[in-house]
């Protein structure tokens, strides 16, 4: 079952290169998944608080070598303009969600299709820089 | 593999707006309205490259990115510098990419390197401007190409 279009969503960032401070933005590589990968996780952030968002993020994302930096908020009503699915997967969490599908890549035509998504969500999502703690 | 594909889907733009754009991106027109240092780029080019390589260590189902993609993005920083096309943002991706990102306004054009000498390049601006295709890196005039229709709309608002 889908998410309902009014909901928001978040991708934890770990990587300083997938987001700029000095454009405030979401680089679109921040958006692509494995290259065999159908699926990008995100997490259902609807009517939570901030530190609440953060929390998820320190417990059930960041590593101890790779640690949250950022996130990127987008709507799921901007996922789904996109003709992509946002499915929950609640094993490792329970609002816990995966955008879907991004085309297994075989070919360069596959990159370019995963290109084009990683494109569209970046520019429709915000970024939210992690506070010092 | 398929052959790289050349595809421009959005209405070119005029072409008296074209001549004018091309002249400022000719690099024999000596107009660098949007020069960079290229040594400013290898930098970033070497720090996106030590964050991607630690990455893969500490997580083996990231893809890593091959020693090609690095020499092909030399190679398309070269040609963005000497066509006065500004510094992009470069990342790198999971899927063993690097990427080259522009956000000129409410618009955003990227350019997507895996190291087997093809570009997959898109632009988009709200749903009326779209463009992207795949072609090689040796096709100057095609990248060139893109890099100046899309700017169009955007009315040289690169950032």
């Amino acid at each position: 079952m889908n998410v309902p279009p009014g909901e928001k969503l978040t991708r934890f960032i770990r990587y300083g290169s997938h987001f700029s401070i000095v454009t405030n933005r979401v680089k679109y590589e921040a958006f692509l998944p494995h290259k065999n990968s159908v699926d990008l996780s995100v997490f259902r952030i609807s009517g939570l608080s901030d530190s609440e968002v953060w929390a998820i993020g320190r417990e059930y994302v960041a590593t101890a070598e790779s640690p949250i930096k950022a996130r990127a908020d987008l709507s799921v009503g901007d996922v789904y303009e996109n003709n992509l699915e946002v499915i929950p997967d609640e094993q490792s969490h329970e609002l816990h969600a995966n955008i879907t599908p991004f085309p297994i890549e075989i070919s360069p035509t596959d990159r370019k299709t995963r290109q084009t998504i990683a494109r569209k969500l970046a520019l429709a999502s915000q970024l939210v820089i992690m506070p010092p703690t | 593999m398929e052959p790289p594909q050349k595809k421009l889907d959005f209405d070119r733009p005029p072409v008296k707006e074209m001549a004018v754009k091309k002249e400022v991106l000719d690099p024999s027109s000596g107009a660098a309205p949007y020069s960079f240092s290229m040594d400013d780029a290898l930098r970033e080019l070497k720090d996106i490259r030590q964050e991607a390589e630690e990455a893969y260590a500490w997580n083996n189902e990231i893809d890593p990115v091959p020693e090609s993609a690095y020499d092909d993005a030399l190679l398309l920083l070269k040609m963005l510098f000497d066509y006065n096309i500004p510094m992009p943002d470069i990342g790198w991706g999971e899927d063993g990419s690097l990427g080259f990102e522009w956000r000129p306004g409410k618009g955003i054009a990227t350019m997507g390197i895996y190291g087997d000498n093809l570009v997959i390049y898109g632009a988009f601006f709200e749903e009326k401007h779209q463009v992207e295709g795949i072609c090689a890196l040796s096709d100057t005039a095609m990248l060139i190409g893109f890099l100046i229709m899309w700017s169009v709309p955007f009315n040289k608002d690169l950032v």
